[in-house]
C-alpha cells in the first residue's frame, strides 16, 4: 500500500472538462494549485461574462481550496463580475484627473443615452456601465474602457460613435459563450 | 513544518512602564503581559489561533523605535522596553475604538451579547464615550445563516477570529471575508451552514454580538444567569452550564470571572464540540421518564410509586442464587453509580456479573478494550503543556464523528504543542490528515498486520536501514524519542481490537519507555467504568480480581466477593440470551438502544424473567423492562467522570430532578438498602470518598476537583489522581490474556473480494444517541450516507449522490460519498444513522453493495425543511 495520495477526482466538472487543456497549462505554472485561481476566474469570465455561485464551486473543487476561498477573490476584485453583464462592458474611470476633464459629465450623458446607472445593464443585454477606478492614462482623460479596449480624450461624439460600434456588433463582445462568440 | 516551541524556563528582563518584569524569552509578547496579570487590551488576538493583527488594540510605545506597534505580533526579548500606559497609547486606543465603533450600529439594547460584549467593555476603559460621526452608518442585510448561529454583520469588527478558528481548529475554510475595503464582511459561502462539528465556538470567539448563538437568542442577559462549572454526561472535557431558575440555558467551554461577572473566556484553549454545546440541552426534551413504572398483572407498563417498584425489584433480586442476577452499566454512568453498582452487584447480590462494556461487538473486542484501558497511562492530560515529539494515532480518525471531544482534543494536543503527527488508519480523515507528517491507508484487516511489522523491525533497532519495505517514512516517524500512541478501540464496534490491542501493546514496547499509550474509545467514561469497579474482571482500583487482590476487594466493598469469573457485557447479553439470569438490570444503556446486535438484546429482554432499566428517556428497552427507574439528567446530579486521558471531572448539580425522578446514585442505595444493605449516603460526596480511599487518595474530595476556577491561559480544573494505574509492566498484560491473540487470527477474513468490509461507527447525532435528543440538533442530524474509495466506485460504477442498499447491513437506502482517503474495499457509514443490524459479533461485516431508487421526493423535500 502506497503513501497516502490525495487525488481529486475532476471527472464530473464541467468547467474542467470543458477547458482541460488550458486548465492544465495554468495550474502547471505554479507551484500549488490555488495560485492558478485568478488566471482560471479570467477563464469563466471570458467564457460566461461573470462568475456565478456555480462556477465558484467548479473553480475551488479544481484549485483544491473551498467555495469561500474562491468567493474571497472574486469579491475582492472588481474586474471579477458576480452578475451578468452585458456584451459591451463600459468601464468609466472614476478617478480625480478624469474627474476634472468632466468624467461625471459623460457618465451623466451616457447613463442618460442608455438608461441605466453603475453596475446596471440594459434590457437589451448590450451595455453595463461600471466605475473604474484609474485606469493608468491621464494624460488622455476623460478614459473609459470599452470591455478590454481603452478609449481615451473622450467627448459625447465619440461616446455616440463607440455605442454605434457596438450595436452594429464591429467590436468584440466582452464574452465568449459556450459556443464560442456569439453574433 | 514544525515550529521551534520557546523554552520559557528562560526568563529575561523586560521593562514595562518602567517596572522590571521576568518573561520567558522568545514567547508572544501579549500573551507573556497577559500571563504575569499586565491586562493589554485586544480583540484578534487569540492564544490557540494564529496572530492576525488587524484590530490594532495592543498597540504598545517601544523604546527607540518611532511608532508604537502591536505586541501580539511581537516576541519576548532580552532588555526589551516597552510602555502601555502613555498617553500616546492612551490615544491609540481612543482613536482605534472610535474606528472600530464607526459603523457599529450601537444597538446594545437587543443584542446578545450584551453584558459579555467585549466592545462594551473596551468603550467603558478606553473609548471616547461619545460618537463624533454625523454619516449614515454602513448596513448589511441580514442573511440566512447557519441553524444554530445568527449572523449581524453591522456588528462585525473584522477581528477575523472566527475565519481562523474554521481554517485553524476546523481545517474547513468555511468562512472567510469578502469584499473589500469598508465593504469588508464575514460570512460563508452562498450564506450556507459553518459546517463543522465545533462551528458552535466561533459565537464564544466573536468579541463583539456580530455571531450568536441561536437557541440562546433573547433567551436571557447574562447577569441573570447562574454558572455551574461541571462536564456533559455525553461526551468529554469541562464545560460552564449557564442556568436560570433550575433551565439549562447554554453550555460553554469554562466562564471564569471578570470584573465581578462570569464572562465565556474568549482567549479559552478548550473548545468545545457542537455535541457538548447544543446536544447538552436535551434537558429540554420533554419526553422523559418523570415516574416510576411497573408492569402490571394486564402486562402493561403502568405508573408506580417508588415504594412499591423498589419492593418489587428487591424482591426479585433477593430471590436470586448467587450468580442469578447481572448488572450491565451504561457507559455514560458517573464514577460514583459504577462504583454503587460494582458493590451492589458483588457485595449484596453476590453476583459477578456486572459490566459496562456493552457498546462492544462481541466478547473478545471488549475484552480486548478493557486490557488497553488497563495498559493506558492515566496521568496526563492532552492539552497539557507537557511536550511529547510525536503523535501516532492509529484507528482512531473516525472518532470526529462519533466523539468530537475526544478527537479535538487529539488534534489541539498535536496542534498547539505542534507535535509531529502520524496516521495509520482505514480512513483517513483531512482534519487529522492535513495536519499529519505521514499517513498510512490501510484495509482495517491489515492495520494490525501493519502495527506488528513496525514493532518487529523496531525491535531489531531504531536504525533506518531495519525499516520494512515501502514504510521508511513511518519507521522513521516511531523512531521518535518520545511520544503517544493513540489506538482507536471502537471502530466497527471493536471488532478489530483484538488482533489491534496485542500488536499496539507489543510495538509500545518496542518503541521503548519515552513513549505513552492512550487507549480511545467514544464511550464517555469508559476509564470510569474500568477505575471505579464496574469492568467485570476489575476491583475499583482498576486492578485485575485475582485471588491476591480479591482480599483488597473485599475491605473496599466490606464484605466478600464472588470468585467466578465474568465475562464483559457482550458475553453477559449472551448469557442473558440463553436464559442464564433471572434479573437483569440495565443502567442507563442509551448504547444498547441503538445497538447494532439489536436482536441479541431483544432475546436477552425476553429471556430474563425480570428486566429492571433505569433512565432518562423511554426507548424500546424501557418499554420492555418489568420495572423502570426514572433518573436523572446533565446538571441534575452529582458525581464525578473520567476523561479518556484520565483527567478527573466534576459533574455538579445546578438544577432540581423534576417530578418523581431521583439521581442514579440514589436510585442505587435505595434499591441496596431494601436489599439489606445498609450503605445510605446524604451527598455523592460520600461515596466518592469511599471511591478515593480505595484509590488510595483519600484526600482527594468531589468538590476539590474542579475547585479551582480556571485560569485565563491554562484552564485548571483537571487532575489526575491514577496514581495505582500507571504504565504496567506489558510483559504481564500481553500474557495475561494469550486467548486474544488466537481470536484474532480467527478473525481473519477470508478472500471475499467481491464484498466490501464495512467500517462503522456510531454518529454522535444519530438517533437515539443522548445528545441528539436535543431539540436543537434537528438541523444537524446527519443524512444516511455511506463513503467509498475512488478506486471501488468506479469498480462499481458509482458516484457521489448515488443511492445504494447494504445488502447484509441495512435495509434502508444511504448515499454514496467518494473518498479518495479511503481504504479501497471499505465501505464506511454511521451504524446508528445506516439502522445497521449485526446478526452476530464475530469480525468484521461484510456487505453488498446494491443500487436503490431515490426515497420519494416529498420525504427527502420533509428532511430539507426539517434541516433548515
Amino acid at each position: 500500500m502506497p503513501e497516502l495520495n490525495t487525488t481529486s477526482a475532476l471527472a464530473t466538472n464541467d468547467l474542467y472538462m470543458r477547458h482541460r487543456a488550458d486548465i492544465d497549462a495554468i495550474v502547471a505554472r505554479y507551484p500549488i494549485r490555488q495560485s492558478a485561481l485568478m488566471p482560471i476566474l479570467w477563464l469563466i469570465q471570458e467564457e460566461d461574462g461573470w462568475i456565478s455561485d456555480e462556477m465558484m464551486k467548479q473553480a475551488a473543487e479544481i484549485c483544491e481550496c473551498t467555495p469561500a476561498e474562491v468567493l474571497e477573490s472574486v469579491s475582492f476584485y472588481q474586474m471579477y463580475h458576480r452578475e451578468p453583464v452585458g456584451k459591451y462592458v463600459l468601464g468609466i474611470c472614476a478617478t480625480l484627473p478624469c474627474a476634472l476633464k468632466a468624467a461625471d459629465g459623460l457618465y451623466a450623458y451616457l447613463s442618460e443615452k442608455l438608461g441605466i446607472t453603475w453596475a446596471e445593464t440594459t434590457q437589451d443585454g448590450l451595455f453595463t456601465i461600471q466605475r473604474r477606478e484609474c485606469l493608468g492614462a491621464c494624460s488622455e482623460a476623460p478614459v473609459m474602457l470599452v470591455n478590454q479596449e481603452l478609449e481615451t480624450k473622450l467627448t459625447r461624439e465619440k461616446i455616440d460613435r463607440i455605442l454605434e460600434e457596438c450595436r452594429q456588433g464591429k467590436r468584440k463582445p466582452y464574452f465568449t459563450g459556450r459556443n464560442g462568440y456569439r453574433a | 513544518m514544525t515550529m521551534k516551541i520557546p523554552d520559557p524556563s528562560v526568563l529575561v528582563t523586560v521593562t514595562v512602564n518602567g517596572r522590571g518584569l521576568m518573561l520567558p524569552k522568545g514567547k508572544n509578547l501579549l500573551q507573556a503581559l497577559l500571563d504575569v496579570g499586565h491586562y493589554v487590551p485586544h480583540y484578534c488576538y487569540q492564544p490557540a489561533l494564529s496572530v492576525a493583527g488587524n484590530c490594532r488594540l495592543c498597540l504598545v510605545e517601544i523604546e527607540g523605535r518611532p511608532k508604537p506597534e502591536i505586541s501580539c505580533n511581537m516576541v519576548v526579548t532580552d532588555g526589551l522596553k516597552i510602555r502601555t500606559d502613555s498617553e500616546l497609547i492612551d490615544d491609540c486606543r481612543k482613536g482605534m475604538m472610535e474606528f472600530l465603533l464607526m459603523n457599529h450600529p450601537l444597538d446594545c439594547p437587543i443584542c446578545d451579547r450584551g453584558g459579555e460584549c467585549m466592545l462594551q467593555r473596551y468603550s467603558m476603559e478606553y473609548g471616547w464615550g461619545t460618537a463624533r460621526t454625523v454619516d449614515a452608518r454602513r448596513r448589511f442585510v441580514k442573511p440566512q445563516f447557519d441553524p444554530l448561529i445568527d449572523i449581524e454583520r453591522n456588528r462585525c469588527i473584522m477581528c477575523t477570529r472566527c475565519v481562523r478558528f474554521c481554517d485553524e481548529v476546523g481545517n474547513d475554510h468555511v468562512m472567510g471575508v469578502f469584499g473589500h475595503g469598508s465593504r469588508n464582511y464575514i460570512g460563508t459561502f452562498g450564506n450556507g451552514p459553518v459546517s463543522n462539528p465545533f462551528s458552535g465556538n466561533v459565537i464564544d470567539l466573536c468579541p463583539v454580538g456580530c455571531l450568536t448563538s441561536k437557541p440562546f437568542r433573547f433567551e436571557a442577559r447574562p447577569w441573570e444567569l447562574r454558572q455551574t462549572l461541571t462536564t456533559p454526561r455525553h461526551a468529554n472535557g469541562i464545560v460552564t452550564a449557564w442556568t436560570r431558575g433550575g433551565r439549562l440555558l447554554r453550555v460553554t467551554p469554562p466562564a471564569r470571572r471578570r470584573h465581578g461577572l462570569y464572562t465565556i473566556d474568549e482567549d479559552t484553549t478548550r473548545f468545545i464540540s457542537n455535541e457538548v454545546r447544543f446536544g447538552s440541552l436535551y434537558t429540554d426534551n420533554e419526553d422523559r421518564l418523570l415516574e416510576p413504572l411497573a408492569r402490571g398483572k394486564d402486562g402493561k407498563l403502568v405508573k408506580s410509586e417508588w415504594e412499591p417498584a423498589l419492593d418489587r425489584a428487591a424482591e426479585a433480586l433477593k430471590a436470586c442464587k448467587p450468580g442469578e442476577a447481572c448488572f450491565i452499566a451504561g457507559e455514560r454512568s458517573t464514577n460514583e453509580e459504577f462504583y454503587l453498582l460494582g458493590r451492589l452487584a458483588r457485595a449484596v447480590c453476590h453476583t459477578p456479573y456486572i459490566d459496562w462494556r456493552g457498546r462492544f461487538v462481541s466478547e473478545s473486542a471488549a475484552q480486548a478494550a478493557g486490557v488497553a484501558l488497563s495498559a493506558s497511562d492515566g496521568d496526563f492530560d492532552l492539552l497539557d503543556k507537557k511536550a511529547y515529539q510525536a503523535m501516532l494515532i492509529v484507528a482512531a480518525g473516525d472518532l470526529y464523528e462519533s466523539a468530537p471531544d475526544i478527537s479535538l482534543r487529539l488534534r489541539e494536543g498535536a496542534r498547539l504543542k505542534r507535535t509531529r503527527l502520524g496516521l495509520i488508519d482505514s480512513r483517513v480523515n483531512p482534519w487529522l490528515g492535513d495536519l499529519a507528517e505521514t499517513a498510512w491507508l490501510e484495509q482495517p484487516e491489515k492495520i494490525a498486520a501493519t502495527l506488528i511489522a513496525l514493532a518487529e523491525a523496531l525491535e531489531k533497532g531504531k536504525d533506518p536501514a531495519n525499516a520494512p519495505q515501502g514504510m521508511e517514512k513511518l519507521f522513521k516517524f516511531v523512531t521518535a524519542e518520545h511520544g503517544l500512541l493513540v489506538l482507536g478501540l471502537d471502530s466497527a464496534g471493536g471488532a478489530i481490537a483484538p488482533e489491534l490491542v496485542p500488536a499496539a501493546l507489543r510495538i509500545l514496547r518496542a518503541l521503548g519507555v519515552g513513549w505513552h499509550f492512550l487507549p480511545v474509545t467514544a464511550a464517555r467514561n469508559a476509564k470510569g467504568g474500568f477505575v471505579a469497579g464496574a469492568q467485570s474482571d476489575r476491583v475499583p482500583t482498576g486492578r485485575m480480581i485475582d485471588p491476591e487482590l480479591r482480599v483488597k476487594a473485599d475491605e473496599i466493598y466490606g464484605s466478600a466477593i464472588p470468585a467466578d469469573p465474568s465475562p464483559a457485557a457482550p458475553g453477559l447479553l449472551e448469557m442473558a440470551a440463553q436464559g442464564k439470569f433471572k434479573v437483569l438490570v440495565l443502567h442507563r444503556c442509551d448504547e444498547l438502544v441503538h445497538h447494532p446486535r439489536r436482536e441479541l438484546i431483544e432475546k436477552a429482554i425476553a429471556a430474563t424473567p425480570m428486566v429492571i432499566a433505569i433512565d432518562v428517556f423511554p426507548s424500546w428497552i424501557t418499554e420492555r423492562a418489568a420495572i423502570v427507574f426514572p433518573g436523572s439528567m446533565f446538571m441534575e446530579c452529582d458525581g464525578s467522570m473520567t476523561d479518556i486521558d484520565g483527567t478527573l471531572q466534576r459533574m455538579s448539580k445546578g438544577c432540581r430532578v423534576p417530578g418523581n425522578a431521583q439521581e442514579e446514585w440514589r436510585i442505587i442505595e435505595l434499591l441496596g438498602l431494601k436489599l439489606g444493605d445498609t450503605r445510605r449516603s446524604k451527598r455523592a460526596h460520600e461515596i466518592f470518598a469511599d471511591l478515593a480511599r480505595a484509590w488510595g487518595r483519600p484526600d482527594v474530595t468531589l468538590d476539590s476537583i474542579t475547585l479551582k476556577q480556571p485560569g485565563p491561559e491554562a484552564p485548571q480544573g483537571t487532575h489526575n489522581y491514577f496514581g495505582v494505574i500507571k504504565r504496567p509492566d506489558f510483559k504481564l498484560h500481553s500474557s495475561e490474556r494469550p486467548e486474544l491473540a488466537i481470536a484474532a487470527n480467527s478473525n481473519a477474513t477470508s478472500g471475499r473480494s467481491d464484498l466490501l468490509t464495512l467500517w462503522w461507527i456510531q454518529h454522535s447525532q444519530g438517533p437515539d444517541h443522548l445528545g441528539s435528543r436535543s431539540s436543537q440538533f434537528d438541523a444537524l442530524r446527519p443524512r444516511p450516507r455511506v463513503e467509498l474509495s475512488t478506486a471501488d466506485a468506479a469498480r462499481l460504477g458509482l458516484k457521489n449522490n448515488d443511492w445504494v442498499l447494504l445488502e447484509g447491513g441495512s435495509e434502508q437506502p444511504s448515499q454514496v460519498l467518494v473518498n479518495p482517503t479511503l481504504a479501497e474495499g471499505v465501505v464506511y457509514g454511521a451504524a446508528n444513522v445506516l439502522g445497521l443490524r449485526l446478526a452476530d459479533g464475530a469480525g468484521l461485516p461484510h456487505v453488498n453493495l446494491m443500487p436503490a431508487d431515490a426515497p420519494a421526493a416529498e420525504i427527502l423535500e420533509q428532511e430539507a425543511t426539517a434541516r433548515r
